[in-house]
């Protein structure tokens, strides 16, 4: 009889912490939040213009939708990483977008600049 | 087998395992060669914070890959520390561009000032050329009324003086013969009048008529020059005829300077008998022949 307590108490355990253990890591809302906010400012900046912008921003929409069914299949730790990568490679495209307009306006400014100059020194 | 050789086997194995286990996956290894490059880059200079983020994230996944046994993790890890630190890199480019952007704009700022200089210099310039052109024109202006006013007065001078001349000429032609041809108004005297045969002293008669020849020609152009020329007929030699010519001039113009003709303006020429206007042939033509004209000379201009 004792052995069968013990046998009894063992499995009691294991049912009820099994289930546990596997819902340790929380549902990655607010990373999945992040992660799609980021990917809806990078197309509000006009990521999909810019090449390499263009490159990152797929690879984020492509992680959130990958952290999604990870979601689904309750892997919620593989999918909270899932959205930081995507967070972190939609927030390369927004800068990227910035960097392409900063070197833009630098090439057309000193543009100006050299036709000011031919025009001020004949 | 023999024991050695289990334990050999078992040995290459846990060694194998170590091994693999320690190999960083290729998100480390990128992970490091984009923060490696970023702290090498501008990211350094412009955007050290980003850097330190980028920084913290290979750490924690570089300590991840020492300590536990989850390649999954690291890999994630690694992957978001590279995101970092090209996140850094390209926000260093950016401040870059932004920063070289605004000296341009201040170079172009710079071009345009001393371009708006050079146009208000050129403005000023103008304007000077301009006002001193104005000045030019007002003085030419004045100039052209005086000019104008001047002219108008030698036109009045000129008209007053064409018609105290007319009405000179008019009086002498009360008194003597006048005609006009090319080298002016002539006024003809006649020698019997003036002066005795073969004498240049004037008669009393001529004296009267000289008056007023005088007087008339005071009253013409006062810029008007006289020639007083003396005319013989043939009689006689022609040497004393010259020299009782040119006699008969000179006495008829220091008459005339004694009635204050200007001695300047009046000349005395003796043509002896060369200048004949008659026949010598007959008394009467002789005694036109003989005689002494004043030639009235217009001012010249």
């Amino acid at each position: 009889m004792p052995h069968l307590h013990k046998r009894l108490s063992l499995l009691l355990c294991l049912g009820v912490l099994l289930p546990l253990g596997c819902a340790s890591f929380p549902t990655p809302t607010d990373s999945m939040a992040t992660a799609i906010a980021s990917v809806r400012a990078a197309e509000e900046v006009g990521a999909e213009d810019v090449p390499k912008a263009a490159l990152q921003l797929q690879l984020a929409r492509e992680e959130i939708a990958e952290a999604k069914v990870l979601v689904e299949e309750r892997e919620n730790e593989s999918a909270h990483y899932q959205a930081l990568r995507a967070s972190s490679d939609a927030d390369l495209a927004i800068s990227l977008v910035r960097e392409n307009a900063a070197r833009e306006g630098a090439k057309a400014a000193a543009a100006r600049v050299d036709t000011a100059e031919a025009e001020v020194t004949p | 087998m023999s024991l050695n050789h289990r334990l050999l086997l078992v040995g290459s194995c846990f060694t194998l395992l170590v091994a693999c286990s320690h190999n960083p996956p290729p998100e480390l290894v990128d992970a490091r060669v984009a923060f490696d490059r970023a702290s090498e880059g501008p990211a350094k200079k412009y955007t050290p914070a980003e850097l330190h983020l980028a920084e913290t994230s290979l750490a924690l996944a570089e300590d991840t890959f020492a300590d536990e046994n989850n390649t999954l993790l690291v890999r994630n890890q690694a992957y978001i520390a590279m995101r970092k630190a090209e996140l850094a890199e390209s926000m260093a480019r950016t401040i870059k561009y932004e920063r070289g952007l605004t000296a341009s704009e201040l170079r172009e700022e710079l071009l345009e000032d001393q371009d708006a200089s050079r146009t208000k210099t050129d403005l000023a310039a103008a304007e000077d050329a301009s006002a001193e052109t104005s000045r030019e024109l007002a003085a030419a202006k004045t100039a052209g009324a005086q000019t104008e006013k001047e002219l108008a007065a030698e036109k009045l001078a000129r008209a007053s003086a064409e018609k105290r001349a007319a009405q000179s000429a008019a009086d002498l032609a009360r008194i003597a013969a006048v005609k006009q041809d090319e080298r002016g108004l002539i006024i003809t005297l006649s020698g019997g009048v003036l002066f005795a045969s073969a004498k240049s002293v004037l008669l009393p008669a001529a004296q009267v008529k000289l008056n007023e020849v005088a007087e008339a020609l005071l009253a013409g152009d006062p810029a008007a020059t006289f020639v007083v020329e003396g005319h013989t007929d043939s009689q006689g030699k022609t040497d004393a005829n010259q020299t009782l010519s040119l006699s008969r001039a000179n006495a008829v113009r220091d008459y005339l300077i004694l009635h204050d003709i200007a001695a300047d303006r009046i000349t005395a020429e003796g043509h002896g008998e060369d200048h004949g206007i008659a026949d010598n042939d007959s008394a009467e033509g002789r005694a036109n022949n003989r005689r002494v004209e004043i030639v009235v000379r217009p001012a010249k201009g």
